[in-house]
């Protein structure tokens, strides 16, 4: 169980302000909201990107309880993917995603053979070798997924992850994200702008509106 | 290790400082009145410097915006930078024989102002160029459109556009050219000269530190408070946008300037070769006497290419920022004295001219390109550590190969400039521990124009090869270091 507590941001004229949220932190959890409710900036106070001093994220699983808002971004072991999805422009996407391994000490074999079956089953293979700036904008959220997916993360937190993907792409990579939560037992924060897309396949939903928590579901 | 690097770098930047400032006794403002005239002529030629510099930066920058092939570009961008890239003895030398063939003396205000408006014009127009390349495109299709004309989309859409940035490059140039050693040493008269080149009498043919220490906290105080304005007018210039080329602004015909400067430079060269080539005898005993002075140089180019790639390898490894601040914030007490800082302690003029050079170097530099394209690497370097990566890991694989050629390229030109410095060096070096540009300034100053007319070829060739070989070192080490 994710329990998450005094998330309290004040910028200029808005307010983000959820001071009590329990999260099951199974399976694929849902954040929706209309533009401008806070959902970003949600997921950068979660993500430690934004500074948030009262902020705490509790996690209870089966072996007790950690809070991770003061934990660094390493002890972390977060699997990402932000809005828009930046690779480092100086490595092509085979090497983005095997870097994300190699950071995480994960062996090379297993992340070869993740790499595989990722790039088959999202159709990169004639883009491995491309440097960032000659990807699509949907092959870039690919590789940004995989890169995501490779380095055996604790949690996965994803920002409209298939946004510039087609509607036939998109079924193919939420089936495979799906598959990855399950099979792993990882759970999955997604903030989505067209929930349809995602409602079949989600365990939870929350609903941010001008700052404030909405509903639950 | 990151931490070690790091005080290394702290202790060479201040160590210039507490050198001095334990070495006086007292501080001597008493001639106060005195300074007055040079305070007063450093402000007049910084001034007009920066103005005519803006003017014709602002011309560069539309020559530029009329260029639609990158490859024009590039070409053109290095043809309006090349001053800047040149060691600075060179352009003195050429332009000091192009005032000879049109008759007009290049020594005083007039020549100090039109050395500092060539060296930093071109610096103003690629700047502005790639911020009117990013901000004005969109709005210049959008004007014409709307059917405005070429002379109110200048006045609306650029010169208002711009204010700040224009206000920004004005103090930027007026601080480089407030604290310019070289060129007023050599074209400044005796009696109407920069606080510099005062400091640098006062020191060289007085002996009084008191006074030249006084003098340089003066100066310090006024640098920095030209560079407070400079941050808090920096904050205020942000862009974005696409990149196209405008429409409406660019005239083709301003490129003519800065392709002017760079043919009558070439022109110079050409008649110096050739007059330097008839009258020199090129015996056994001419290479001899050119040997050591030319090894000297190179000693001095490398080591101070070096330790610039090294210092800004060093401020790259800091992910916190404080190393980079510091280098932001630092201001040299001043040139002249930063000699003495070393006489007062080392015996060894190679290495003075080394560290000399080298700092001077690194802090303009560092200023030019080498912080912001560390800014830029901001967000990957986030990024990165969102991935889990340890300090080393982004260091290595993300920051290292990329800014490797860039860092390559900028310790080639502080390379280059060292192998031309003149000014530092003179404070530094022994007699008979001269290097190449001691020689050239000498002949220069006694009006021995034949050997000068051959060592400017050599020198340049020299300025060549050190550029390439850092340039080259770091375009091969980053692909080697690539993942």
């Amino acid at each position: 169980m994710w329990l998450l507590e005094n998330l309290n941001i004040k910028k200029k004229d808005f307010v983000l302000n959820v001071p009590h949220l329990e999260l099951s932190g199974k399976g694929l959890m849902l954040l929706e909201g209309p533009s401008g409710a806070g959902k970003s900036t949600f997921l950068r106070v979660l993500l430690g990107m934004e500074p948030c001093s009262s902020f705490v994220w509790k996690v209870q699983d089966h072996k007790g309880e950690m809070d991770f808002s003061k934990k660094s971004f390493r002890e972390k072991r977060l699997g990402v993917v932000l809005q828009p999805p930046q690779l480092f422009p100086h490595m092509t996407a085979r090497k983005n995603i095997l870097y994300a391994a190699k950071v995480r000490n994960v062996p090379i074999s297993e992340a070869q053979a993740f790499l595989k079956e990722g790039v088959q089953y999202l159709s990169l293979e004639s883009c491995l070798n491309n440097k960032p700036f000659a990807l699509s904008g949907g092959e870039l959220q690919r590789v940004a997924l995989l890169r995501a997916l490779v380095g055996r993360p604790r949690f996965l937190i994803l920002d409209e992850p298939f946004s510039a993907l087609d509607k036939e792409m998109q079924k193919k990579a939420a089936s495979f994200l799906k598959e990855f939560i399950q099979k792993r037992n990882v759970p999955a924060l997604i903030v989505a702008h067209k929930v349809e897309d995602w409602r079949h396949l989600v365990d939870e939903s929350i609903v941010l509106e001008k700052g404030q928590l909405k509903n639950q579901i | 290790m990151v931490q070690g690097f790091g005080i290394f770098l702290v202790i060479v930047l201040l160590w210039p400082y507490f050198v001095l400032f334990s070495a006086v006794k007292h501080w001597d403002f008493s001639f106060f009145v005195q300074w007055a005239p040079y305070l007063l002529f450093t402000f007049k030629q910084a001034f007009w410097s920066s103005v005519i510099s803006l003017v014709g930066g602002i011309f560069c920058a539309l020559g530029l915006l009329s260029l639609k092939e990158q490859k024009k570009i590039s070409f053109f961008e290095v043809v309006v930078f090349l001053p800047n890239f040149l060691p600075i003895l060179f352009v003195i030398f050429a332009f000091l024989k192009i005032s000879h063939w049109f008759h007009f003396s290049l020594y005083g205000i007039q020549g100090i102002v039109f050395m500092h408006s060539i060296l930093n014009m071109g610096l103003v127009g690629v700047f502005l160029f790639h911020r009117a390349r990013v901000d004005l495109t969109l709005l210049s299709y959008q004007a014409a459109l709307d059917g405005m004309p070429w002379i109110r989309f200048f006045y609306h859409g650029f010169l208002r556009f711009f204010l700040k940035d224009f206000l920004y490059l004005f103090l930027f140039v007026f601080t480089i050219c407030w604290a310019s050693f070289s060129v007023p040493l050599i074209l400044g008269e005796i009696h109407g000269s920069t606080m510099e080149v005062l400091i640098y009498q006062k020191i060289k043919q007085e002996g009084d530190l008191a006074q030249a220490l006084s003098l340089s906290l003066l100066q310090m105080m006024i640098l920095w408070s030209l560079y407070i304005a400079l941050s808090f007018l920096k904050k205020n210039l942000k862009s974005e946008g696409a990149f196209l080329t405008p429409i409406l602004l660019p005239k083709r015909l301003f490129l003519i300037f800065p392709l002017g400067i760079v043919v009558l430079l070439g022109a110079a060269f050409i008649e110096a070769l050739w007059s330097g080539l008839n009258a020199t005898s090129f015996s056994k005993e001419f290479f001899l006497y050119l040997l050591p002075p030319l090894s000297r140089s190179l000693v001095v180019s490398y080591g101070a290419g070096f330790f610039i790639l090294c210092c800004l390898l060093i401020a790259s490894m800091d992910l916190k920022g404080f190393l980079r601040k510091l280098l932001l914030a630092y201001i040299l007490p001043s040139g002249a004295l930063l000699g003495v800082a070393w006489i007062f302690v080392f015996d060894s003029p190679l290495l003075g001219m080394i560290w000399g050079t080298g700092v001077t170097g690194l802090l303009f530099l560092f200023r030019l390109g080498g912080e912001g394209l560390l800014e830029k690497l901001k967000d990957q370097v986030r990024r990165a550590q969102i991935l889990g990566a340890t300090s080393y890991q982004i260091w290595r694989f993300i920051i290292l190969p990329q800014v490797l050629p860039f860092y390559g390229l900028l310790s080639g030109l502080g390379a280059v400039w060292a192998l031309g410095d003149f000014a530092y060096s003179g404070l530094v070096s022994h007699t008979g521990q001269e290097t190449v540009a001691l020689i050239m300034e000498s002949l220069l100053l006694t009006y021995k124009w034949d050997l000068a007319n051959v060592l400017i070829a050599v020198l340049l060739f020299l300025s060549v090869m050190v550029f390439l070989t850092f340039r080259g070192l770091g375009y091969v080490v980053a692909r080697k270091l690539e993942y």
